[in-house]
C-alpha cells in the first residue's frame, strides 16, 4: 500500500480520536499512570527539583540515554552521570574523554558526544539557561529532535505537546487500529496528530510518560497484558481480536458458564471506510498474533556482515598498545585494539587471512617479519551492533618493547595501557569481549570457579572444543 | 525438477526425530547422486551429516543441483502427519521456493500433500577430512543409547576409553562415579547384538553427555552404532538409514587446554 508522496493518504475515521474519546482516554491513562508508574531517577528530579534548568539537564541526559538503550541499564549510567555532573555547566566543563569514558558501555556513543557539546552551547551561547520551548530546544541543541525536545518540554518544563516514541507506536497503533506500514512518513506524522491531540494540558508531562509507560510494561511488543490495560475499551486491536475469537469453534458449543462477553455492548465500530490507507487489510490479519498484528511492521533491512581482525600487540612490561578511532562514525573517538577489516563472506582460509594480517601491521604498524611470525590466532569474537553483524578474529603478538612501532593516519593516537589501564578506558564492550577472549587469566579463572563448583570431578575442567577447531570451511562446488 | 519417493516413508520419520534437537534449521542439498545434509548445532560443538544415496530411492530425479534450507521443526510438524507405513514423495521445482511433501497410504486410497516454504540458509559448509582411527567400536545401538543415558546422571561429561580388553565408559561427580566397561563379544549368534571393537592403539577421550544423548536420538533408524575415535579429534557415531544411506554426528571432544 505504498502511496506516492504527493497524494495523502485516505485517513478512516476509525483512525481518530472524537473530543469524547480524547476526555476518557486521558482520565484513564493519567490515572492508571498514578496508580502504576515505575519510580525512575530522572521521573524524581522532574517532580521535585524546583530550579528548570536541573530540570531541564536531567530529563535531556535521561532522554538522550534512553534512545535505543533499555531503562534498567540507564538508571545506573543516570545516577553516576548526575553524581558527576550535577548540572549543565559541570558537564560543560568535563573533556570529551571523561564523557566518552563514563558513556563506555551505553553504546552509540554520538549521543555522548552530542550531550557534551550541547552542554557547552548552553554554557558559552545561551548563558547556561535552557531554551524554553521545543521548537526552540530542537533547534539549539544538538541531537535533540522532535522526539527528545518535545520530551523534555512537556516532561521538564511544562508544555502541552504530545511525544511519539517507538511505545507510544505500538499503543497507538493497537488503540486506534493503524495497519499502515509504521516506517512510512504520512503514518509517523498521523501518530505525531493523534498523540499532540490527546496530550492533557494540565498534565501534559505525565500524560507522555504514561503513555510511553504503558507501552513499555503493558502494551508490549510481544506479550501484551490487554487485562490490565486502561485503555482496552477503546482499543480497536483488541476488540477486533476478540471479535475473531467470538467467530471461533467454541461459539458452536454451548459454554458451560454464561460468561457471555459483556464488553460486547461498548464496542467500538470496527467498519471503516472502504479505501482507507491505514486499516490492516483483512488478508494482512494474521489470526494468530490477535493484536501483535498491530503495528505492522516494515520491512527488515538485513544487517550487514563484517569481519576485522583484531591485533592484541603485547609488550614484555605486559602493556598492551591501543589506538583511538576517528572523531566521525562508529564508536567515533573509543579506544580500540590494531584492527584490520578483512572481506567479510570471503572464503580465504585462515593462511591466507594470517598473511593479510602480517602484511599490513609490517606495512602499518613497522613491525618486522620475525615479529609478524610469531602471531597466533587465538578466538573468534562475535558482537552484534544494531546494523552490523562483526566478527572480530582475534590475534596476539608478542613484542620485546616498543621502538619503532607506529598506526595507520586514520586513528587519531595511540597509547600502550595495561589491562586495568584499557578497562578504565573509554573502551566499547566489543574491546572488552576481545581481551576477554583473549586473555588466558580469564580462561583459567573460568577452570578455577569450575573446578571449586565440582571438587570432586576432575572431568569437568576439561575444556569443550568446538567442530570448527577440527574442520575447516571449504567452499561449496556448485 | 526434484523428485524423490521413498517406499519406507518411516525412514525419513525417523531421519527427522534424529536430528530436529540438534539442528533448528539445515540445507538439504539434492544431486544427482544423492541428498546431503551437512549442518554445525547451535553451540558448533558437533555437526550432522545425513547421506541419503540416490539409488536407496524407490524413484529418484534430480535435474538440477538444488539446495533446500528448511526449518527442521516445520518438517518435522509435516513429517509427523505420515503414518508409519506411508510412501513419502519429496517433490520441488529447480529453482525452487517451496518443497512438497506427499503422503501415500500403501493402498493408494488416502493421498495427502503438503507443502512448505523454504529458507535461504547461509550455512558453513565444512570439509571433513578422511581419517583413520584409531579405534573403532560396532556395538547395539539400544546399548549405547542406554550407556548415555545412565552416565549422564553422574556427571556433565563421559569418558571413552578404549583399549584391547574392551570399550570403558565412565562419568564422575557429585554423587559418585560410575564406570561400564563392555568387552568384545566372543561368539556371535545375533549380529545386531554384537560388540566388535577394531584397535590399533588405545584411545581416551572426553565428550559432553548433551551431546553424545542427542545423538542417540538416531537409535530408531538402525540396531547398530559405531563409534569411531582418535586421540584428539572429534568422536564419529554413525547409524545406518536403512539401505539408503548413513547419518553421522561427529563431536569436538573436551580436552585439557595445556597450551592456553
Amino acid at each position: 500500500m505504498v502511496k506516492p508522496t504527493s497524494s495523502p493518504p485516505i485517513i478512516g475515521k476509525l483512525h481518530t480520536f472524537s473530543t469524547h474519546e480524547v476526555k476518557q482516554v486521558r482520565e484513564r491513562l493519567v490515572g492508571w499512570y498514578d496508580d502504576n508508574k515505575r519510580q525512575l531517577p530522572w521521573r524524581t528530579i522532574a517532580i521535585t527539583e524546583p530550579d528548570r534548568n536541573i530540570r531541564a539537564y536531567a530529563v535531556w541526559v535521561s532522554e538522550i540515554m534512553l534512545q535505543q538503550t533499555q531503562v534498567n541499564t540507564v538508571k545506573s549510567y543516570f545516577e553516576k552521570w548526575m553524581c558527576k555532573w550535577p548540572t549543565v555547566s559541570d558537564l560543560a566543563k568535563a573533556t570529551l574523554e571523561e564523557v566518552n569514558q563514563m558513556w563506555a558501555g551505553l553504546g552509540y556513543y554520538s549521543r555522548a558526544r552530542r550531550l557534551h557539546e550541547g552542554a557547552i552551547k548552553i554554557v558559552q551561547e545561551l548563558d547556561g539557561e535552557f531554551p524554553d520551548d521545543r521548537d526552540s530546544l530542537m533547534k539549539q541543541l544538538p541531537g535533540v529532535g522532535r522526539y527528545s525536545g518535545s520530551a523534555v518540554a512537556s516532561i521538564a518544563l511544562g508544555h502541552c505537546v504530545g511525544v511519539v516514541d517507538g511505545n507510544v507506536n505500538r499503543v497507538l497503533a493497537r488503540v486506534k487500529g493503524v495497519g499502515a506500514d509504521i516506517s512510512n512518513q504520512s503514518t509517523s506524522e498521523h501518530f505525531w496528530t493523534l498523540a499532540n491531540q490527546l496530550v492533557d494540558p494540565d498534565r501534559p508531562g505525565d500524560f507522555n510518560q504514561a503513555m510511553m509507560e504503558l507501552g513499555a510494561t503493558v502494551c508490549t511488543p510481544k506479550t501484551p497484558n490487554c487485562e490490565s490495560c486502561p485503555l482496552r475499551p477503546h482499543c480497536v486491536a483488541f476488540h477486533r481480536n476478540s471479535a475473531q475469537k467470538r467467530s471461533s469453534i467454541a461459539t458452536h458449543f454451548k459454554q458451560s458458564d454464561k460468561k457471555v462477553s459483556q464488553e460486547s455492548t461498548s464496542i467500538p465500530d470496527l467498519e471503516c471506510l472502504p479505501t482507507c490507507d491505514f486499516c490492516l487489510r483483512k488478508e494482512d490479519w494474521d489470526e494468530s498474533l490477535g493484536v501483535l498484528n498491530y503495528p505492522r511492521k516494515a520491512q527488515k533491512t538485513k544487517s550487514r556482515e563484517e569481519v576485522c581482525a583484531v591485533v592484541i600487540m603485547k609488550c614484555e612490561n605486559g602493556k598492551m598498545l591501543l589506538v583511538q578511532r576517528p572523531k566521525a562514525g562508529l564508536l567515533a573517538n573509543l579506544w580500540e585494539f590494531p584492527s584490520i577489516p578483512l572481506v567479510a563472506g570471503d572464503e580465504t582460509s585462515r593462511k591466507e587471512e594470517e598473511r593479510v594480517v602480517r602484511e599490513v601491521l609490517k606495512e602499518k604498524y613497522g613491525l618486522t617479519s620475525t615479529q609478524t611470525d610469531s602471531i597466533t590466532y587465538s578466538a573468534d569474537v562475535v558482537h552484534i551492533f544494531s546494523h552490523i553483524h562483526q566478527t572480530y578474529r582475534v590475534y596476539q603478538v608478542s613484542l620485546a618493547d616498543s621502538q619503532g612501532l607506529t598506526w595507520p593516519d586514520r586513528y587519531q593516537g595511540g597509547q600502550w595501557m595495561e589491562k586495568t589501564e584499557f578497562l578504565a578506558s573509554a573502551t566499547s564492550t566489543a574491546m572488552k569481549k576481545v581481551l576477554k577472549a583473549a586473555d588466558p587469566s580469564e580462561q583459567n579463572n573460568k577452570g578455577k570457579r569450575k573446578k571449586a563448583e565440582s571438587r570432586d570431578s576432575p572431568l569437568e575442567t576439561k575444556k569443550q572444543k568446538t567442530i570448527s577447531q577440527f574442520f575447516s570451511a571449504v567452499s561449496k562446488k556448485r | 525438477m526434484f523428485e524423490a519417493r521413498l517406499v519406507q516413508g518411516n525412514l525419513l520419520k525417523k531421519v527427522l526425530d534424529a536430528i530436529k534437537d540438534l539442528l533448528n534449521e539445515a540445507s538439504w542439498d539434492c544431486a544427482d547422486s544423492g541428498i546431503q545434509l551437512q549442518a554445525m548445532d547451535n553451540s558448533h560443538v558437533s555437526l550432522v551429516s545425513v547421506n541419503l544415496r540416490a539409488e536407496g530411492f524407490d524413484k529418484y530425479r534430480c535435474d538440477r543441483n538444488i539446495i533446500m534450507g528448511m526449518d527442521l521443526t516445520s518438517m518435522s510438524k509435516i513429517l509427523k502427519c505420515a503414518a508409519n507405513d506411508d510412501i513419502i514423495t519429496m517433490k520441488a521445482q529447480d529453482n525452487p521456493d517451496n518443497v512438497t511433501f506427499m503422503f501415500e497410504s500403501p493402498s493408494q486410497e488416502k493421498v495427502s500433500d503438503y507443502e512448505m516454504k523454504l529458507m535461504n540458509l547461509d550455512q558453513e559448509h565444512l570439509g571433513i577430512p578422511e581419517t583413520d582411527y584409531a579405534c573403532v567400536i560396532k556395538m547395539p545401538s539400544g546399548e549405547f543409547a542406554r550407556i548415555c543415558r545412565d552416565l549422564s546422571q553422574f556427571g556433565e561429561s563421559i569418558v571413552i576409553a578404549c583399549t584391547k580388553e574392551g570399550v570403558r565408559f565412565s562419568a564422575a561427580g557429585d554423587i559418585g562415579t560410575a564406570n561400564i566397561k563392555l568387552a568384545q563379544t566372543s561368539s556371535v549368534d545375533k549380529e545386531d547384538d554384537a560388540v566388535i571393537i577394531d584397535m590399533q592403539e588405545p584411545v581416551t577421550l572426553t565428550f559432553a553427555c548433551r551431546y553424545l544423548n542427542m545423538f542417540t536420538k538416531a537409535t530408531p533408524l538402525s540396531p547398530q552404532v559405531s563409534l569411531s575415535m582418535s586421540p584428539e579429534v572429534p568422536l564419529v557415531v554413525e547409524y545406518a538409514i536403512g539401505e539408503i544411506g548413513q547419518i553421522q554426528y561427529f563431536l569436538a571432544p573436551k580436552i585439557d587446554d595445556q597450551d592456553n
